[in-house]
């Protein structure tokens, strides 16, 4: 960031520039002019116009003592601000990658952690080089470039908080900031991929041994949480809930991950929960306490028109009628029917049946459309989906077999989506199958990813938060739990919240708002067996050894002192005797 | 004379003036230096004998001296010789640098003044402002109506423009400090046109002989209002007084290609005890 206060890239340069400005005022003041009145001034100067010469230019004649004592100004303004000025032309810029992951803070037995050790000897080669350019990027889940080099760094934005640290990445995004840099990689384990020749790295940590919630989800009156013990010894850990008390002790053994299931009174289900876990001597607190926002699967309500033909009807019975994650409801978000069902104030499960008499049995297996929701973990071994391979389905076709299109998706106009099925129940076994459920489970989520809101209350670190928004509100605020706050505005009704930090942020769109909570579990980050310390420097760039560092400013006070010398050797010795 | 300063500055030169009276030139100096005082002619008063050369005046044999001494001895007489004298005082501005240079250079008008009409000479004197103006009252120094140092020309300009009225074979004397860059052989040429004598008094300080100075010094002309910045060292002075040196010089060998007599009068050691030393040297008092 720009110094807007001194409008100069380094302070040192404004600084220099006043005291200039303070020395010229002085000089002025001191050496201004005593007016004399003479009798001819033709004996004191050479005329500079005769009556015939006409106007020419007159320049002030200066003495040599002026320029003596402006140029040991001069010096002494250089000499003030050649470090700084030295730094920038003599070194290539450096590009610093700080870990930004949380195992940056496990302590050590001196107290020390990565992150401080870390941060001391970047402050030290800092110091070494005042006024070299230095550009920081935090490696976290995403890179991110903290200071481009233009103002002083500062590491108040470096959190160590997240669930990874992506250093292959930040090194990419630092060379293709700062080419031709030296780099330092900043971190408390060796890194595990190849590192270039100019890449230096600077590691602290240690190997410890620790116990750290390593996964926790609540879900209704549930809270399922899982603690890895990454020590070579096995510990005892105690898992509390707050409020609620104990929920569970054990004695992990050394590389073990155990599950904890815990109940939440009815009385707190509607409350915040802290999950913490206790082992004594860990060295990482960070991992140890996460709190879990009351995580409500609200059905989604359907209706199943009439002229549903019995056997769809049936399957559709069969994976809807006592599902959780459905109920029937008269102002269903799904309605359930045939291909000319008229489009309403809800989303549409549509069947074509096709042409019974085309209906085919394929041997080819099914294939699903990566990356869509509705066909996460969805598994075609042992179903049977016949259907007419002539039905041309709308949209974007999800599942198909051969040529035939058995399952697509198309959002309305009206914002709405349109599932489509070609299905032939009766000559079928998918209902059978565990894709049906599967399948139903994907739309249920889905179709509440689609409510206003951020869908799942409780995120992990780095995790890209969709906010569906209501309609007509044009800014979303976000409150962060580290404090800070931020407007995002939507796209289509959607606001991607990304960067949150670990706690529980709220988010507000016009009259609605919501509360998020984000915890960074990272089994990898909380094992700090492979933690260690390692110093690598880097193959100095060629730019170094092009341009060593000269004391300039050294000697341009040297140079000022012996201006100042000179001028009171020459002017000071018979000053008034003339 | 309504300026207090001035009237006491006088007063007290005419103390010193007393009964001194300016000198008669006997001896004067001519186009060429010659002495011409001495010829026989239309002189009233007798000077001396001198014995009878083919061409002289008859008339003025002395007869009796030839019936006494059988020597033809003709009578001679002195030349008529008109004491008359004109005093110029620069006005200018020059003239008033200090207090003292002006006062010095009223006195010593006034003292010649009262010296010339001591020794019954018909005066003139003569301010050097813009032009020459003379004074209504010359003989009286204490009703001068112009003692101002105020004059943007100097004496050289001002006798420029000067359309004449200077005394014929009389004496003449300026009071100057003569500094100006115009070169001084057309002043002193036109100040010794028909005089008998010529002296030129040149007045200076202490300061304007050698200047103190240092540090940055805004050097403003008396005169013309002309300004110039200048650093005061060693060499600045040094120059000054090379340049100086060398404009006395210019004025030295013009006052003797001229026949004048010019005298130079330190202020500070001239005035205020009236120090009158060096004119009595030079005979322009007796």
């Amino acid at each position: 960031m720009r110094n807007w206060i001194t409008g100069f890239d380094h302070p040192g340069f404004f600084y220099a520039l006043a005291a200039l400005l303070v020395l010229l005022a002085i000089y002025w003041f001191h050496r201004r002019s005593t007016v004399k009145r003479v009798p001819a001034i033709f004996l004191w100067d050479r005329p500079e116009t005769s009556p015939e010469s006409g106007s020419r230019r007159m320049f002030r004649k200066l003495p040599l003592s002026f320029y003596l004592e402006a140029l040991a100004l001069a010096l002494l303004a250089l000499a003030a601000a050649s470090p700084f000025r030295m730094g920038m032309d003599a070194y290539p810029a450096l590009a610093v990658v700080l870990d930004n992951s949380f195992s940056m803070r496990a302590e050590s037995p001196d107290g020390g952690t990565p992150r401080s050790r870390g941060a001391d000897a970047l402050a030290k080669l800092l110091d070494a080089h005042p006024g070299r350019r230095v550009v920081l990027i935090l490696a976290g889940s995403e890179p991110r470039l903290l200071s481009d080099g233009r103002t002083k760094p500062t590491l108040e934005l470096w959190t160590a908080d997240e669930a990874s640290a992506d250093l292959a990445g930040a090194l990419a995004l630092a060379r293709s900031r700062v080419p031709d840099a030296e780099f330092l990689l900043v971190t408390d384990r060796k890194p595990e991929f190849p590192l270039a020749d100019d890449v230096g790295v600077s590691a602290s940590g240690s190997a410890l041994g620790n116990a750290a919630l390593v996964n926790v989800r609540r879900n209704g009156g549930t809270i399922l949480a899982e603690v890895l013990n990454a020590s070579s010894s096995a510990r005892r850990v105690t898992l509390k809930l707050v409020p609620g008390g104990n929920a569970g002790e054990a004695e992990i053994a050394p590389g073990e991950r155990r599950k904890f299931v815990c109940r939440v009174p009815d009385t707190l289900l509607d409350k915040t929960i802290t999950v913490e876990l206790e082992s004594a001597g860990d060295p990482l607190a960070f991992d140890n306490s996460f709190p879990l926002l009351p995580e409500d699967r609200v059905p989604v309500g359907f209706r199943l028109v009439a002229e549903l033909p019995e056997p769809l009807a049936h399957e559709l019975d069969a994976v809807l009628d006592g599902n959780p994650d459905y109920r029937k409801s008269s102002t269903p978000e799904l309605v359930c029917g045939r291909f000319d069902l008229p489009p309403g104030n809800c989303h549409r499960l549509l069947w074509n049946s096709g042409n019974p008499e085309r209906v085919s049995s394929a041997l080819e297996p099914l294939s699903f459309r990566a990356g869509s929701p509705l066909t996460r973990g969805l598994s075609g071994e042992g179903v049977r989906w016949n259907a007419d391979p002539a039905v041309s389905l709308p949209g974007e076709v999800l599942i198909r077999r051969g040529d035939a299109e058995l399952l697509s998706f198309r959002r309305r106009l009206d914002g709405y989506c349109d599932i489509y099925l070609n299905l032939a129940p009766d000559r079928s076994n998918v209902s059978r199958t565990p894709l049906w459920p599967a399948l139903f489970w994907n739309i249920a989520d889905f179709l509440r990813s689609e409510r206003p809101g951020p869908g799942r209350r409780n995120r992990r670190s780095g995790e890209v938060i969709a906010l569906r928004i209501p309609s007509g509100v044009r800014e979303v605020t976000l409150h962060a739990a580290d404090g800070t706050g931020r407007n995002v505005t939507p796209l289509r009704g959607v606001a991607l919240l990304a960067d949150l930090p670990p706690g529980v942020s709220r988010v507000t769109a016009g009259d609605a708002s919501w509360e998020v909570a984000v915890s960074p579990l990272s089994a990898a980050e909380s094992d700090l067996q492979k933690a260690g310390a390692f110093e690598r420097r880097p193959v100095r760039v060629r730019g170094m050894e092009e341009n060593p560092r000269l004391p300039l400013g050294w000697i341009a006070l040297l140079l000022a002192a012996a201006v100042l010398m000179i001028h009171q050797y020459k002017l000071g010795t018979k000053r008034g005797g003339a | 004379m309504t300026n207090p300063l001035h009237r006491a500055v006088l007063e007290s030169a005419l103390a010193r003036a007393g009964e001194l009276e300016l000198a008669t030139p006997r001896l004067t100096a001519g186009v060429e230096g010659l002495r011409i005082g001495r010829r026989t002619g239309n002189a009233l008063e007798f000077s001396e004998y001198r014995e009878y050369r083919a061409g002289d005046d008859l008339r003025r044999l002395d007869w009796s001296v030839y019936a006494r001494s059988g020597q033809l001895m003709v009578k001679l007489y002195s030349e008529e010789v008109d004491p008359r004298c004109d005093i110029v005082l620069d006005n200018s501005a020059s003239m008033a640098v200090e207090d003292a240079k002006a006062a010095a250079a009223l006195g010593l008008a006034g003292l010649l003044a009262q010296a010339a009409v001591n020794a019954g000479f018909s005066l003139s004197v003569w301010h050097a402002g813009e032009t020459l103006a003379r004074e209504a009252r010359a003989g009286f120094p204490l009703e001068w109506s112009n003692c101002e140092f105020d004059g943007g020309a100097s004496p050289g300009e001002a006798l420029d423009r000067f359309a004449g009225g200077f005394h014929n074979r009389g004496i003449r004397i300026a009071v100057s400090d003569l500094l100006w860059p115009e070169e001084p052989g057309r002043f002193l040429r036109r100040l010794a046109d028909g005089a008998l004598r010529v002296v030129v008094i040149q007045l200076l300080t202490r300061d304007e002989l050698n200047p103190a100075v240092s540090g940055n010094i805004s050097i403003i002309d008396a005169e013309t209002g002309e300004e110039r910045e200048l650093a005061a060292d060693d060499s600045l002075a040094a120059r000054y007084r090379a340049r100086l040196a060398r404009h006395r010089e210019l004025w030295d060998r013009a006052a003797e290609e001229y026949g004048i007599r010019l005298v130079r009068l330190t202020v500070e050691e001239f005035y205020p005890a009236w120090d009158l030393r060096e004119l009595f040297h030079c005979g322009v008092l007796k």
